[in-house]
């Protein structure tokens, strides 16, 4: 009587999807005609696959970054100003230092992580020496962060050339080349994912940063240093987002510069993806696949169908909702119809 | 002199959205929800007030789509939190999310327009004009000619939340129901009921300020209007402890700091710098509350 | 069905998901005007039977009667329509109230609209002269004793005039002179006219108290006697069904050199400024002793292991083996001392997790065997190492990746007490080690602790129960208002004079 966690996983996208389709049909479109210019689009050409492959890292890290805060019980909800320090810091560094490609990359990377951790490592300190909420200090910071780019974007670093608030671009040596239609800061991603994941599952503080994210109080009584573990969990969660930042900047298909509203929805998206896998970074994978599809098959749906893309926006909200409700409620059904069944087996007794 | 007054009585409505949403907040954080759902209920209002209002070309009508568009949310956020048991925090984000992609895509489909609605129309809220008060030099330039809610918001919605937290016996339980909720149920009152109530009236206040969002300050529909406004409410409702008049006076502050941070502009601070100034006054405010000691611990798990 | 039948509980089955069976048709007459007494283990059921017949938890099958009528109780609300009205074993209490607001809490006096306490201030008056109650009904309920609170939630079941009080284990968190002071109480109430069914597992109480005595075991009804010619034996036998032994069998202790010294231990307590945690609290303990510590519940005895873990700051030293640890982490002490805290769930464990992550707490950066110099964890040992606590401490369960949240409370405990004993310590801090555990756990565990202490460990035992402190103790303390008060060998004195001390009526420490 015990259903596997796939199974509801499943069954739970398939409920989304179902109710996708009755909204597109609700809408008068053709449904089935409408997922499969999301698959064409996202999986069945060369270009449309490296689209895909290249968003699909950026969520990878971006969920990774969430879920290393959040799994520690940290609750950095800063990931958008983490990403777009990092991001400026690399910038400045790829337009003002000039450099050769191996030293500029490694230092723009540099640059950008250190910015990013940086910026966490505030609020981590606001918590630790004033006692201040880390959730507040974060999503207040996001704002400032905001504000203090589009203020360099628009006045002091603006690109004269450019008619909207845009950083000037970086130096051809802060650029990534791209291998075939790849771009190569996927294999750099797809690294540091696996590295964090290692981290988590194998080492000593990637285990109290479990049992942290679990018992904060437990993992204090049984000796470990809460204190600093969550600082360093800021830390490396802010890290992880400074380094998604930079990466938008010296990735091959990037643009090379900081535009407003850069990275705005990966920090989102991070977040739903790090809770919807139960803050387990492992588990991020499978989701970031799904959403990656859903958001790089969108702007082909709307050229075939003509159906807005914000739908997939739509369509992605829908699936975590419908993730977590299925993962609760099954639980609570499963246990229903075990007692259901014991009471009636009582009966048989007599 | 004339540019203080005129920023002043800017400031004034713009801190009415995160007022309404921050009061609303208050009963879902009195009844130990983590809500952060009032994005997206001051979201959806202020894209259905202006649907209601554009089809209809009348204001009330406006405001009753606006209400019934958030409350639909507060009915979703609920349905998922209480009877499928989902996480408060996930809920929130997922909703938020879709009602990011929901408004831009009706947007899109009911008005064929992308960015920005804006149609002769679209009724805005009426403005009133309050007798002596208005003949007051300085005050009553800043209190005068704003739209109704306003009024009704700071004269009657902010006492009366506070009588219903403290005074009344819905607020005694509420309030119960937050600190323990098993207590609640041992004395024969549905913890479930309570939170569930808490949830619509943060749903109907959020709505009324969504609708001010559109129809008060502005006449027009712009995608991700609300602009992170629920999450300040919230920062604010956990800045003040629950309680309704340091709600009110933070939310003063904040609107404030905006109109400083415009003053600013004036003597050429770029407007990108002021505009931080609220968020840091919020960060300032979280200081100087942090010294006191805080009720409860905000832990974001699924 | 008898003439004075009252409440009857018919063929009640209870199944706890997934698949507990709580109670397995369970059927109870209660008299009108008795004092019913409901006995039994814990996790035999009597607190669930309770929980239905109040409309807490929802029956799986089965009838309830009142005066022979089927009613049907789904809700609290329900319950206390029928005037049934039940005090839980852990207060349903707002601590942030007011005693009068938490008594009118549900049922509150309205005038337009508005609270009005003052409504209800005549009636309680007249309650509190009644059963002669002396509780201030302004005073927040956090800062009136454990015993007040106790007499809160009764006032609270006379406001809403019930007939028929359910009492869950109402003594355990009481010094012996207070259950006295409850049982008259509870005479007075039953003079009254009222019904009262009393939950317990203390023998002697049961037989003091009750008119009539149920017993129940794992989930069933054993028998339901009138209270004449029973001896505890009789109760026991049927409760664990066997004969049971109540002591521990432990051979004298041969205290060795001082291995834990407290030296002037003072906690300020962080709400009100001239109260005091901890107040000048010193001692010693040797090895191969177990020394307890008494004390009615918030009195010092949990800030005293709190101090004596680092997990609270306190002035004064402490000392192991005469060297001074005041000044080490929590990480630190952790690898001198194996701690088992009294709160399993909530620091004891971490229960959404697996046994292996729990099992490993501690000993992940304590025991070499299991991680690298780089830090990175063994697989293959660290699953040793929870098959050892496993296996080594009984704990029965589907293998090391089971969720120690779906374990039953015994053998959680099982758990957590193997990993701390598996630390390679000399001084065993434990605290409520066997809090609403079965007979058998307890036994188990109580051993085991008795064992460390054969094998030269310093022990200290905090706990509320006095029968686990004179089973175990070789020496005790009795905490009061955050001081020592009493310090005896355990053979020179008495549950009573420990319990006069419990309450601070034994007056200060004596000379020195």
């Amino acid at each position: 009587m015990k259903i596997r966690k796939e199974v509801t996983v499943a069954l739970a996208i398939v409920t989304a999807i179902v109710i996708g389709m009755i909204m597109l049909f609700s809408q008068g479109y053709s449904s089935m005609e409408s997922y499969a210019s999301i698959l064409k689009y996202s999986l069945s050409t060369a270009i449309g696959r490296a689209n895909t492959i290249n968003r699909f890292v950026f969520l990878l890290i971006a969920g990774s970054s969430a879920a290393m805060a959040l799994g520690a019980g940290a609750s950095n909800l800063g990931q958008f100003g983490q990403l777009l320090m990092g991001a400026m810091t690399s910038t400045l560094i790829g337009i003002y230092v000039n450099l050769p490609s191996v030293v500029l990359i490694p230092l723009m990377i540099i640059g950008g992580v250190a910015a990013g951790a940086l910026w966490a490592a505030i609020a981590a300190a606001g918590r630790k020496l004033f006692g201040m909420n880390e959730f507040i200090i974060t999503l207040m910071l996001n704002f400032i962060a905001d504000y203090f780019v589009r203020y360099l974007i628009s006045t002091p670093l603006k690109d004269p050339g450019s008619q909207w608030p845009a950083s000037r671009v970086v130096s051809e040596n802060g650029i990534l080349p791209a291998i075939g239609l790849i771009d190569s800061v996927v294999f750099l991603m797809i690294a540091v994912y696996i590295a964090a994941v290692y981290f988590v599952r194998k080492s000593r503080m990637g285990y109290e940063f479990r049992v942290m994210g679990y018992n904060s109080l437990f993992a204090r009584v049984g000796g470990c240093d809460t204190n600093k573990n969550f600082f360093r969990a800021m830390l490396l969660s802010g890290a992880l987002a400074g380094l998604l930042g930079t990466m938008m900047i010296v990735g091959a298909t990037q643009q090379h510069r900081v535009i407003s509203g850069l990275g705005e929805n990966f920090a989102n998206d991070g977040l739903m993806l790090s809770i919807v896998a139960g803050n387990n970074i492992g588990g991020v994978f499978v989701y970031a696949i799904l959403f990656a599809i859903l958001q790089s098959g969108a702007t082909g749906m709307q050229l075939d169908t003509g159906v807005p893309s914000e739908f997939t926006t739509m369509l992605i909200a829908i699936t975590v909702l419908s993730v977590v409700a299925f993962r609760s409620y099954s639980g609570i059904f499963i246990d229903k119809v075990i007692a259901w069944k014991k009471t009636k087996s009582l009966e048989v007794e007599k | 002199m004339n540019l203080i007054i005129e920023i002043l009585k800017s400031a004034l409505p713009a801190s009415i959205p995160i007022l309404l949403a921050a009061l609303g907040g208050l009963f879902t954080w009195h009844a130990n929800i983590f809500n952060i759902s009032m994005e997206g209920m001051l979201l959806t209002s202020a894209f259905t007030s202006v649907v209601g209002s554009y089809l209809f070309e009348s204001w009330w009508i406006g405001l009753l789509f606006g209400v019934a568009g958030s409350l639909a949310v507060s009915l979703l956020f609920a349905f998922f939190v209480l009877k499928m048991k989902t996480g408060e925090f996930i809920t929130g984000i997922a909703i938020n999310t879709f009602v990011a992609g929901a408004t831009t895509y009706y947007l899109r489909q009911l008005f064929d327009v992308k960015g920005s609605l804006m149609d002769p129309r679209i009724v805005a809220l009426p403005k009133w004009n309050i007798p002596i008060v208005k003949d007051i030099p300085v005050i009553g330039s800043i209190i005068n000619g704003h739209a109704f809610p306003l009024y009704l918001t700071f004269f009657i919605i902010v006492p009366l939340v506070y009588v219903i937290i403290y005074k009344t016996p819905f607020g005694l339980r509420l309030r119960a129901c937050g600190y323990d909720a098993k207590v609640i149920d041992s004395v024969g009152i549905k913890a479930e009921r309570l939170k569930f109530i808490s949830i619509m009236i943060c749903g109907a206040l959020c709505g009324v300020g969504g609708t001010f969002l559109s129809l008060g300050i502005m006449r027009m529909f712009t995608e991700n209007m609300s602009n992170g406004r629920g999450w300040i409410s919230l920062a604010i409702i956990i800045l003040s402890l629950g309680n309704p008049v340091k709600v009110f006076a933070i939310c003063i502050i904040f609107g404030i700091t905006e109109g400083l941070g415009l003053t600013l502009q004036q003597v050429n601070i770029p407007n990108q710098i002021t505009d931080m100034l609220p968020y840091l006054a919020v960060l300032a405010a979280l200081y100087i509350n942090s010294r006191q000691s805080k009720k409860k611990e905000l832990k974001v798990k699924n | 069905m008898d003439q004075k039948t009252y409440i009857q509980m018919k063929d009640i089955v209870k199944v706890y998901p997934p698949d507990k069976i709580a109670l397995n048709k369970v059927s109870v007459e209660i008299d009108a005007g008795e004092i019913h007494s409901i006995i039994g283990e814990n996790g035999a059921g009597k607190s669930t039977l309770m929980k239905v017949l109040f409309g807490l938890e929802k029956a799986n099958e089965g009838g309830i009667f009142m005066e022979g009528d089927k009613v049907n109780i789904s809700t609290p609300q329900e319950a206390v329509k029928m005037g049934i009205g039940m005090v839980h074993q852990e207060f349903m209490l707002i601590s942030e109230y007011t005693v009068i607001e938490n008594i009118v809490l549900g049922d509150e006096p309205v005038r337009k609209g508005l609270l009005n306490l003052n409504a209800s201030r005549v009636k309680l008056e007249k309650i509190m002269q009644d059963f002669k109650f002396d509780i201030p009904l302004d005073a927040k309920i956090k800062d009136i004793s454990i015993a007040a609170q106790q007499k809160v939630e009764i006032v609270k079941l006379l406001f809403r005039d019930v007939n028929t009080l359910i009492l869950d284990e109402p003594t355990a968190v009481l010094a012996p002179q207070e259950t006295d002071e409850l049982f008259v109480l509870l005479r007075r109430i039953k003079s009254q006219g009222k019904t009262i069914i009393f939950i317990s597992h203390k023998l002697n109480e049961v037989l003091e108290i009750s008119d009539r005595i149920t017993v129940m075991r794992q989930g069933q009804h054993i028998w339901t006697k009138d209270n004449e010619n029973l001896t505890k034996a009789d109760l026991a036998n049927a409760m664990v069904g066997r004969s049971v032994m109540m002591t521990v069998d432990k051979k004298p202790a041969v205290p060795g050199e001082v291995i834990l010294k407290a030296d002037n231990l003072t906690m300020q307590n962080v709400n009100v400024s001239h109260k005091k945690d901890l107040d000048q609290v010193s001692f010693e303990i040797h090895s191969g002793e177990i020394l307890g510590v008494a004390g009615v519940e918030g009195n010092g005895q949990y800030e005293l292991v709190q101090a004596i873990m680092g997990l609270a700051g306190a002035e004064g030293s402490i000392y192991i083996d005469s060297q001074d640890i005041s000044g080490l982490s929590v990480k630190e002490r952790r690898k001198l001392i194996a701690y088992v805290p009294q709160d399993r769930k909530r620091s004891g464990s971490s229960q959404e997790e697996s046994i292996l992550m729990n099992a490993i707490m501690t000993h992940h950066y304590v025991n070499d065997a299991i991680s690298n110099k780089w830090g990175i964890l063994k697989g293959r040992q660290c699953r040793e190492m929870a098959n050892r606590v496993i296996e080594g401490y009984q704990v029965s369960c589907q293998g090391a990746d089971m969720n120690i949240g779906s374990l039953s409370g015994g053998n959680q405990q099982k758990v957590i007490v193997g990993r701390e004993f598996e630390l390679d310590s000399r001084i065993l801090v434990v605290d409520q080690p066997v809090r609403g555990l079965d007979v058998g756990s307890i036994e188990y565990i109580h051993r085991r602790i008795v064992e460390k202490r054969d094998n030269g460990e310093a022990v200290l035992l905090a706990s509320a129960d006095l029968d686990e402190l004179f089973n175990l103790s070789d020496r005790i303390i009795v905490m009061y208002n955050g001081k020592i008060v009493m310090e005896k060998n355990i053979e020179d004195t008495t549950k009573e004079e420990v319990g006069a001390y419990m309450l601070g009526a034994g007056g200060e420490k004596g000379e020195d």
